[in-house]
């Protein structure tokens, strides 16, 4: 995920700080108890947060040249405060979101009633790459496809929540939520008593029961399994964290067979029938008879049982046609469509390459605007206008103009900005949020998010990769 | 036209692999051109049938050691009718037409490919039906028959190229052109009878479907520049023949394998199934 943003005319909204020197009344509190705490007692603090870190080996792999790099996630000991009123907005507007999401999955794989309704061309969904035509006809426990998303959100205004991506595939992040939490409670226990924080801790036990909510028909006690790629993935720390949380196994595709129309598992005491596999490994991966065939991370014959109902995968394969970028644009009229509702959250303007009227608007106004390839990720490989120079302008131009339907554009962003201790003071930096959404019978999400923070100062990338941290998240009560 | 078919499969690995999984379009279908009366799968090792995305009778075959020799074998009785080519709908795939428009790595458009299909645009446009027949006879003309040019993993523009290939190449082609041109297309794996007089006949087939508004999918065979009949048997569909090939799987250890296809069919008599 990567934020675009920009500088309009230099203001943004700061979260804690109001236009004329005061607190918002979610920070009132907050801003009391900083008023009475020296600086020394909060790098101290720090200082605090960074061992603890250390000692739980919370890392993230950084890809580049030469292989990975094993770095610590910088942490941002300054909380994050969103007032009830303002959680809601946001809580009913992913539900909102997700579940349509789901709805629409559920319709591209039988019988496409949003396409022949004419609301979508057929080729955005049919023809994507995203789109696996092995799942056709599949019906999923509770029509889910998309157990666990993320869903990214930037904020511009004191109302104005707008969601940037959806992550419907194997969003990751959750886990320093939970560690943020753990870690913001032992350093500071007093503010959390007085200031209500609603707690996030029963996520690994909603996860848990959602996923034995989709086992196969006929599973009383179903065995539940995380699929991880192995120790060199970047987010291996999340699939051990999540496993240890629920109390189930954590795998790897080697530990895992097919036969007899079921998934086992290799165990001391002989083969165990595995009923739902929360998986952190791509589509692509999974089923090498099926898929990529070079694939040694995944299940030989898993699609098979897969489309056989003799195992349920979280999240389903082909759910990424959900997340696509050229899908994204759909959004506001996938939820009209299925919910017969208007949309709580908006969307940030999109405008498509493939159509030739906004190709000829981006072309002409890349200076101001974000450009980035519909299947990219990780903030990579992408245009930030008003930061290039005219001849990264005038190479991306080509880019485009040699396979437009490959890229999307949008509008820079005044991103929000929360107090953040940056060297020995406290700074506006810029921040995002990611609710994690859980649909199983039903679609919940705990009250609390994975804010992302660009440390550099006028940064508005807050991805890891990229010199991005992360905050806790406080949701007060009413 | 009834028909008896017999078909081994043979895998033969310089050692015996430690583990495989393959999955397995080697039984066909009742449908408006065929039925079928009769049909056994045999392998070493336990099947577990389920149907694909096309609608396919598919098995999953998983051997912890494969024998050094591995062995698929069918049998069956299918009774075929002469619909002059024509399927109308197929209401058990679970794909909507529309997604064979997708682009498949056997049937990659290329120039030349793209040159072929424009030359029958305005044909395929003005009457799709007899635009196909007439790819169908440049495909057939254009690329000839030879056994030896191609392998099992060449695609519609690498034969097209060469202007030479066998049945699953004329198919590719005629697919890849159909689908630039907008017109729904699908592979088709099957058997074709070509004895007489009691004489058997050996053949593995492969042709294509595309779709044709108001008719539905109609079947064209470009290796024979005829449209399938009676002495058509389907036994699977897909994009191409990644997904509507006989077999496709994936193994550990074995090093190098060859495989050889047996075919026979023979043309029972009518009075056979009256029984």
């Amino acid at each position: 995920m990567f934020i675009s943003w920009a500088m309009r005319d230099g203001v943004f909204f700061d979260e804690m700080t109001a236009e004329d020197g005061s607190s918002r009344p979610a920070y009132a509190q907050l801003q009391a108890w900083l008023d009475d705490t020296p600086i020394e007692y909060l790098r101290r603090k720090r200082d605090e947060a960074d061992a603890l870190f250390r000692r739980l080996g919370i890392t993230f792999f950084v890809y580049g040249e030469g292989g990975g790099v094993e770095r610590l996630i910088p942490f941002d000991i300054m909380p994050r405060v969103l007032s009830s009123a303002e959680w809601n907005t946001i809580e009913s507007g992913c539900i909102q979101r997700v579940r349509a999401l789901n709805m629409f999955l559920y319709d591209v794989y039988h019988d496409q009633e949003i396409l022949e309704a004419g609301k979508i061309p057929k080729d955005i969904v049919l023809h994507n790459r995203a789109y696996r035509p092995e799942m056709a006809g599949v019906d999923l426990p509770h029509q889910v496809y998309s157990h666990i998303a993320g869903i990214d959100l930037v904020r511009t205004g004191p109302d104005e929540f707008l969601v940037l991506e959806d992550n419907l595939r194997t969003p990751s992040g959750v886990s320093y939520m939970l560690e943020n939490r753990e870690t913001m409670m032992r350093l500071f226990p007093e503010p959390f008593a007085e200031l209500n924080v609603r707690p996030i801790g029963s996520y690994p036990d909603i996860l848990l029961q959602n996923l034995w909510a989709i086992a196969p028909a006929g599973s009383s006690e179903p065995t539940i399994v995380v699929l991880t790629p192995g120790n060199l993935n970047s987010a291996y720390f999340e699939h051990v964290f999540l496993a240890e949380e629920m109390g189930v196994e954590l795998a790897e595709g080697q530990d895992l067979f097919v036969d007899d129309g079921h998934v086992w598992m290799r165990t001391t005491e002989g083969p165990k029938k595995v009923d739902v596999i929360y998986r952190r490994i791509d589509d692509d991966f999974l089923d090498p008879v099926a898929f990529n065939p070079e694939s040694t991370l995944g299940i030989p014959g898993l699609l098979s049982v897969v489309r056989s109902g003799g195992v349920t995968l979280a999240n389903a394969i082909g759910g990424g046609v959900g997340d696509d970028k050229a899908i994204y644009t759909y959004v506001p009229e996938i939820i009209r469509f299925y919910m017969g509702e208007e949309p709580i959250l908006s969307n940030v303007t999109n405008y498509l390459l493939r159509d030739p009227k906004d190709r000829q608007y981006v072309l002409d106004h890349l200076e101001d605007l974000v450009v980035k390839e519909v299947h990219g990720s990780g903030g990579h490989r992408m245009l930030i206008g008003p930061k290039s120079t005219k001849r990264e302008r005038e190479d991306y131009a080509k880019r485009i103009l040699a396979n437009p339907a490959e890229f999307i554009a949008q509008p820079t962003l005044a991103l929000s900005t929360c107090p953040t201790l940056v060297d020995d003071d406290l700074a506006p930096r810029h921040v995002d949020l990611r609710p994690f959404v859980l649909s199983g019978e039903t679609t919940t999400v705990v009250p609390g998010a994975l804010t992302r923070v660009a440390l550099r100062e006028g940064s508005l990338v807050v991805n890891s990769s990229q010199g991005g941290g992360t905050k806790d998240t406080w949701v007060l009560s009413e | 036209m009834l028909l008896r078919i017999e078909s081994v499969t043979a895998y033969d690995y310089d050692a015996p692999p430690r583990r495989g999984t393959q999955y397995l379009r080697l039984t066909p279908r009742s449908m408006l051109d065929q039925t079928i009366v009769d049909w056994t799968i045999r392998a070493p090792g336990a099947l577990t049938a389920w149907t694909d995305m096309f609608g396919n009778r598919c098995h999953t075959l998983t051997l912890k050691h494969l024998p050094q020799r591995l062995e698929i074998s069918v049998a069956g009785l299918v009774e075929t009718k002469d619909t002059a080519g024509i399927l109308a709908t197929d209401p058990e795939t679970a794909l909507p037409v529309h997604a064979y428009l997708r682009k498949s790595d056997y049937a990659l458009p290329d120039d030349a490919l793209m040159d072929l299909a424009n030359g029958h645009r305005r044909r395929i446009i003005g009457d799709r039906l007899s635009g196909l027949h007439d790819l169908m006879s440049t495909v057939h003309r254009d690329v000839a028959y030879d056994e030896s040019a191609t392998t099992v993993l060449t695609t519609a523009a690498e034969a097209l190229s060469l202007h030479r290939g066998v049945c699953q190449d004329h198919a590719h082609i005629m697919i890849a052109a159909a689908r630039i041109l907008e017109v729904p297309a699908r592979y088709v794996s099957g058997y074709l009878w070509t004895g007489w007089n009691g004489k058997t006949s050996s053949a593995s087939h492969a042709w294509c479907e595309c779709w044709v508004e108001r008719l539905g999918w109609v079947s064209f065979d470009p290796a024979n520049c005829v449209s399938a009949s009676e002495p058509y048997v389907r036994v699977a569909t897909g994009f191409d023949y990644a997904t509507a090939g006989p077999l496709r799987g994936i193994r550990v250890g074995g090093g190098a394998e060859t495989l050889t296809v047996e075919v026979r069919l023979f043309r029972e008599e009518q009075a056979a199934q009256q029984q």
